[in-house]
């Protein structure tokens, strides 16, 4: 019995078009198609220098080696006010990392009213024109920043943190 | 002194804190006020909207969509170009912010597969209709259709139109 003939044309043809298409879908595997684009893990955080809703001015500077917890929130959206408390219970337990709120899209007056009824054990920075928001490259609310004592963005994280994550984050920052 | 100043320049211009995360410093003098609003929209249409839908900045009216044509608008006044203005956005965001992906890398597939197709495609055809004009076809030309293959209409057609 003879072997069918090899149409090479046919077959470099094939080759020439299934190979790169192979080679775009295997770059996708193993990614989380939900996770949202973070360029900024690993690098220096952007340095800001906003004023607190008390009109006092506040920089990355001042944290002065200290690990920083950047959380991008407003009194508009529902998983920030749930978030709130273990913020606030978490910012109180580790006096040696700095913990700061980021208004995002949001009126000081209205943000100062809602942290007199719940209380805050850190201070919320004011952002004209979502100037810092968009130097962090932050798509919405909530979103964390987990900085290291260098001035190292070491996570970003989207949506509402929960106990184990802050947690876990707040250990790996204070790492020396 | 002088490296004060060099300081202050690689920081950008004094009222723009943020300008200093931008590569480079503006390369010309600051544009004119009518260049800017429609340079900020070149800008806006070709960067995604963060919380929309396949919208671009310049069509989305999202508060978060409008902060980033206040912050484009601020730092094409300041002077810098479009690709310093493009490349700050994808430094913050990834390349995901662009409406249309740059042509590198992975990327590059698909802009060629197309045009490779269509080649591959006409190449194909052109070699197709070669091989179908160098073969005889085994199909009678009208002159070699002898009288015995017509059929008596086809016969008393051709005799009507002969008279």
């Amino acid at each position: 019995m003879s072997q069918p003939k090899v149409n090479k044309g046919i077959l470099i043809g094939g080759l020439l078009v299934v190979l790169p298409l192979v080679a775009l879908l295997y770059s996708g595997f193993g990614k989380d198609p939900k996770r949202l684009p973070n360029e900024l893990e690993g690098r220096p955080a952007p340095q800001f220098s906003l004023v607190d809703l008390e009109g006092y001015p506040v920089s990355l500077d001042q944290a002065q080696g200290k690990p920083v917890v950047l959380n991008f929130w407003s009194t508009w959206c529902g998983p920030c006010k749930a978030e709130h408390p273990l913020l606030q219970d978490r910012a109180a337990a580790n006096p040696n990392v700095a913990f700061y709120g980021v208004i995002y899209q949001d009126e000081p007056e209205k943000v100062l009213r809602y942290l007199r009824q719940v209380g805050t054990s850190y201070r919320h920075l004011v952002d004209p024109g979502n100037r810092m928001a968009i130097d962090y490259g932050v798509t919405g609310v909530p979103e964390t920043f987990f900085i290291d004592k260098r001035g190292v963005i070491a996570h970003k994280s989207p949506g509402p943190v929960y106990p184990e994550l802050l947690d876990g984050w707040l250990r790996e920052i204070q790492t020396p | 002194m002088i490296w004060l100043m060099v300081a202050a320049l690689a920081a950008g211009p004094a009222d723009d804190p943020g300008a200093g995360l931008i590569a480079g410093l503006p390369p010309g003098p600051a544009p004119s006020a009518e260049e800017v609003v429609p340079r900020t929209h070149a800008i806006a249409v070709t960067l995604r909207c963060p919380v929309c839908q396949g919208l671009s900045v310049a069509d989305s009216t999202s508060p978060a969509a409008v902060a980033f044509q206040r912050r484009i608008q601020e730092l094409v006044a300041l002077g810098y170009t479009d690709q310093q203005i493009r490349d700050y956005f994808i430094d913050r965001y990834g390349e995901w912010i662009l409406l249309d992906p740059n042509m590198n890398g992975l990327n590059a597939v698909l802009y060629l597969l197309p045009g490779i197709l269509l080649g591959l495609g006409a190449v194909w055809v052109g070699a197709t209709v070669a091989q179908w004009r160098k073969e005889p076809s085994d199909a009678l030309l009208p002159s070699e259709v002898g009288a015995a293959d017509m059929d008596d209409y086809e016969r008393r057609l051709l005799k009507e139109l002969d008279e």
